[in-house]
């Protein structure tokens, strides 16, 4: 499902058995750790050095366990895409992200069983991260993310566009700490869930703020396809089932995988 | 030759009565203008006659071509060529325009449905409405101007051929560039289709580009008055005081 038009500098793949480099271009250090006895987690340092992107594919494995260390050295723009199609995994990544860096990460989910934790250190003045995650949801889930503005005028923008489908739940927590005498920090968090079942999800966006010179919003919203919206939408001629699909393929659109494969998938 | 009866028309929501038997006949070719003071059930009449499920109708018939409609599905009304303009159409992050006017148009033609050919109409209807192209990139009605969503309005209007249209307040919030523009190409759909046309409004002005055939006056979900063009002159003079008390 994965969309060849856009073009990765570096590629990884990872399974339950291997993680394998199958693209490089130079400008990351990658380092993994042999798999623990105990926890059977893998470690993965990877230090960027130059300006690059990097595709990490999660396989269709039963069960992954991995531990991701990001070093993002001042002055470097850096750009990770992350496509998730395996079962069960646990994962943890730590972004540490120097002076004048400018970061973005996006995810892409495909119904698997996760619990994740994804922490952003910006630790240099002038940081920037942008991260999106969106996914479908199938099995319960949780998603806990926390941004640290250490140093003044760095910038975070979280955006999550979930969807819950089945017996799918999604236990989203996004928590955002700014210190005092940190300033002239911008942070901004939208959260989005679509049911499209029962189950009960959760939001819990949370913004710690010590200084006054900052600029922050958060936004959450959960609930099913607008009614106005499916309204507007038959009055074009489709279905509720057709008009559905479509919004779907609209907000869970991305530039790095093949939403149509995925709406086809969930959406017949 | 296409024609929208409305016989005897009572409507409810949540528990109020809205329109209070409205008989209204739209024949293709015809242009028909609702005006009326806020509030009295103009825009109602258009939902029902589309079929939103949040209206209650206890009374009356919608028949198309002799069919009744009332209680027909929005989407099977939409595909017997009936089309209503929003107000305020909504706005769709992430989806473009050009892939939500494509899967309309597809949706409609079905096997005929051929890209090329759509990709030339889109390009050659914007051009006429003066919609930049770059639209087609953006999210559909996704931070458009007033203006911007109701050229998008007819743009899918020309798309979708409708065999009877209700435009509801096309012309609010319209400069006069973009009024004219707009007035214009109603016109020559209506000429080039022979579309029956029904415009709800509260101004005159967007029909110095279209001739009414008949305008009717909703006060209190009854329609008190229908006449011809010079009624619009009357209530931009008058006002509707005198229909209240009628």
């Amino acid at each position: 499902m994965m969309q060849q038009k856009k073009d990765f500098s570096n590629i990884i793949m990872v399974s339950k058995d291997s993680i394998v480099l199958k693209k490089e271009d130079g400008a990351l250090e990658i380092a993994l750790s042999d798999k623990l006895d105990f926890y059977d987690i893998v470690k993965m340092n990877i230090e960027v050095l130059k300006d690059t992107s990097l595709l990490i594919c999660y396989s269709k494995s039963k069960e992954i366990k991995i531990d991701i260390r990001v070093t993002v050295n001042p002055h470097v723009s850096f750009s990770l895409f992350e496509e998730k199609k395996a079962k069960n995994t646990k994962i943890q990544t730590k972004f540490f992200l120097y002076e004048n860096t400018n970061t973005h990460v996006s995810k892409f989910y495909d119904g698997g069983w996760t619990r994740e934790l994804t922490l952003f250190y910006l630790n240099g003045e002038g940081a920037q991260i942008h991260s999106s995650v969106k996914g479908i949801f199938k099995n319960t889930s949780t998603l806990d993310l926390l941004v640290y503005h250490h140093f003044p005028k760095t910038k975070s923008q979280i955006e999550n566009k979930l969807v819950t489908i089945e017996k799918g739940m999604v236990k989203l927590h996004v928590t955002t700490m700014i210190y005092n005498k940190i300033k002239g920090c911008v942070a901004k968090q939208n959260s989005t869930i679509i049911k499209q079942n029962e189950k009960e999800s959760i939001i819990k966006p949370i913004l710690l703020i010590e200084e006054n010179d900052v600029e922050a919003s958060h936004s959450a919203i959960m609930g099913t396809v607008d009614s106005q919206m499916l309204y507007y939408m038959k009055t074009r001629g489709f279905t509720e089932a057709q008009a559905k699909k479509l919004y779907m393929k609209g907000f869970l659109k991305g530039d790095f995988y093949n939403i149509d494969a995925y709406i086809k998938k969930y959406w017949r | 030759m296409h024609t929208l009866e409305i016989k005897n028309l009572y409507v409810k929501i949540e528990g109020r009565e809205i329109l209070k038997g409205i008989n209204l006949t739209i024949k293709s070719g015809e242009v028909h203008v609702l005006m009326g003071p806020n509030g009295v059930g103009k825009s109602t009449l258009s939902h029902v006659i589309m079929g939103n499920p949040n209206y209650e109708v206890t009374k009356g018939k919608i028949l198309l071509d002799g069919e009744d409609i009332t209680h027909m599905a929005v989407e099977e009304r939409a595909k017997k060529g009936l089309f209503l303009s929003f107000q305020t159409p909504p706005e769709i992050e992430g989806l473009t325009t050009a892939d939500f006017l494509k899967a309309s148009v597809s949706l409609k033609e079905g096997e005929k449905f051929r890209l090329l050919s759509f990709a030339r109409q889109v390009e050659v209807y914007m051009q006429k409405l003066g919609i930049q192209k770059e639209f087609l990139n953006r999210s559909f009605n996704d931070g458009f101007s007033g203006g911007e969503k109701k050229k998008m309005e007819i743009l899918s209007m020309y798309l979708l051929q409708p065999t009877i249209a209700i435009l509801d307040e096309i012309d609010a919030g319209l400069d006069i560039d973009s009024l004219k523009t707009i007035g214009e190409h109603i016109c020559s759909y209506k000429e080039q289709q022979q579309a029956g046309l029904l415009f709800i409004t509260h101004y005159k002005r967007l029909l110095d580009y279209i001739r009414p055939n008949f305008v009717h006056v909703l006060v209190d979900g009854e329609i008190k008055k229908t006449g011809d063009a010079t009624l619009v002159e009357f209530i931009e003079k008058n006002g509707y005081e005198k229909f209240k008390k009628a």
